[in-house]
């Protein structure tokens, strides 16, 4: 027989949602009130909310220096080009 | 027990950001100025591209040296595509569906031929050794560039996601795309999109931990 969901596994389905604002009203008072209440559901909404939050930074870094150069000079080139054709 | 306030600051809904680098009114704007002919739009539009086109490749595709070719093709094709743009709504979906269709070609390539081209002599001579490409070593960026460029635990962490999963966690957390515009550009139902998103980000944060 298959076991009953309690309410860390329902938190735990349903986190990846909440984090990203697409449960309504009721869900999420759901789940912040079952945080409030659990020490290790409120790690783990923690924990994955810093993982959400490495990869947005990671989007923020420029480029290793070599890699943007070879790629200044390549938009330098096509611009040049179009002015040249202009 | 936590105090109440930082219980709570725990608990609030993670916002998007509204000012990402390829996203909102602003960026429109500039696909807009670009696509009427304005230079100043233009360098700065593929500037933008660069950094994306780069950091998608590398990420979904693994090849550092890939990833610089992906990135100097997708830099000409935008160049070429701007000026006919009509909708600059849909520019991000096809800048990611060139840059991903690019990364396959890539890939195509590498696994139909060999990785360097060499005399029959110098062939059989390097048989047993690992492949290299001599021609291109100095181009490459290195690991320990790249490693400090996005973190070597972060690297590492997306490593371990199949390749569909890992494109849906760039797409959605680092080019700041919804879940619909992700769909079109997979070719996934957004249901499926959610789930492959919820399952990557629990992965990656065992792998971050563990790290």
């Amino acid at each position: 027989m298959a076991r009953r969901k309690t309410a860390c596994d329902m938190l735990a389905e349903r986190l990846s949602a909440f984090l990203d604002g697409d449960l309504d009203a009721a869900d999420c008072r759901r789940i912040a009130a079952h945080a409030r209440r659990c020490a290790r559901c409120r790690r783990l909404t923690k924990e994955l909310r810093d993982t959400v939050g490495t990869c947005r930074r990671a989007a923020t870094v420029p480029l290793p220096s070599g890699v943007r150069q070879r790629a200044l000079d390549g938009i330098r080139a096509l611009m040049t080009t179009r002015r040249g054709t202009s | 027990m936590q105090p109440a306030g930082k219980r709570d600051n725990v608990l609030r809904v993670t916002k998007r950001r509204d000012l990402h680098p390829s996203q909102g009114a602003e960026f429109e704007a500039l696909v807009r100025a670009a696509a009427s002919g304005g230079d100043a739009a233009m360098e700065t539009l593929l500037m933008r591209v660069q950094s994306t086109a780069f950091r998608f490749s590398l990420l979904v595709c693994g090849d550092p040296h890939d990833a610089e070719d992906v990135m100097q093709e997708s830099l000409l094709k935008t160049f070429r595509h701007v000026r006919g743009i009509r909708e600059p709504a849909g520019f991000r979906t096809w800048l990611f569906r060139t840059v991903r269709n690019f990364c396959m070609m890539k890939r195509r390539r590498r696994v139909g031929e060999p990785s360097q081209v060499l005399s029959i002599d110098a062939a059989a001579a390097s048989a047993d050794r690992a492949p290299i490409d001599v021609a291109d070593a100095a181009q490459r960026p290195d690991e320990a560039a790249l490693n400090s460029w996005l973190g070597k635990r972060l690297r590492a962490a997306l490593a371990s996601l199949a390749p569909a999963d890992r494109m849906i966690v760039l797409l959605r957390e680092m080019e700041g795309l919804s879940t619909r515009e992700v769909a079109a550009i997979t070719k996934m139902s957004e249901d499926n999109v959610k789930t492959r998103l919820h399952r990557s980000r629990a992965r990656l944060r065992a792998e971050l931990k563990e790290a």
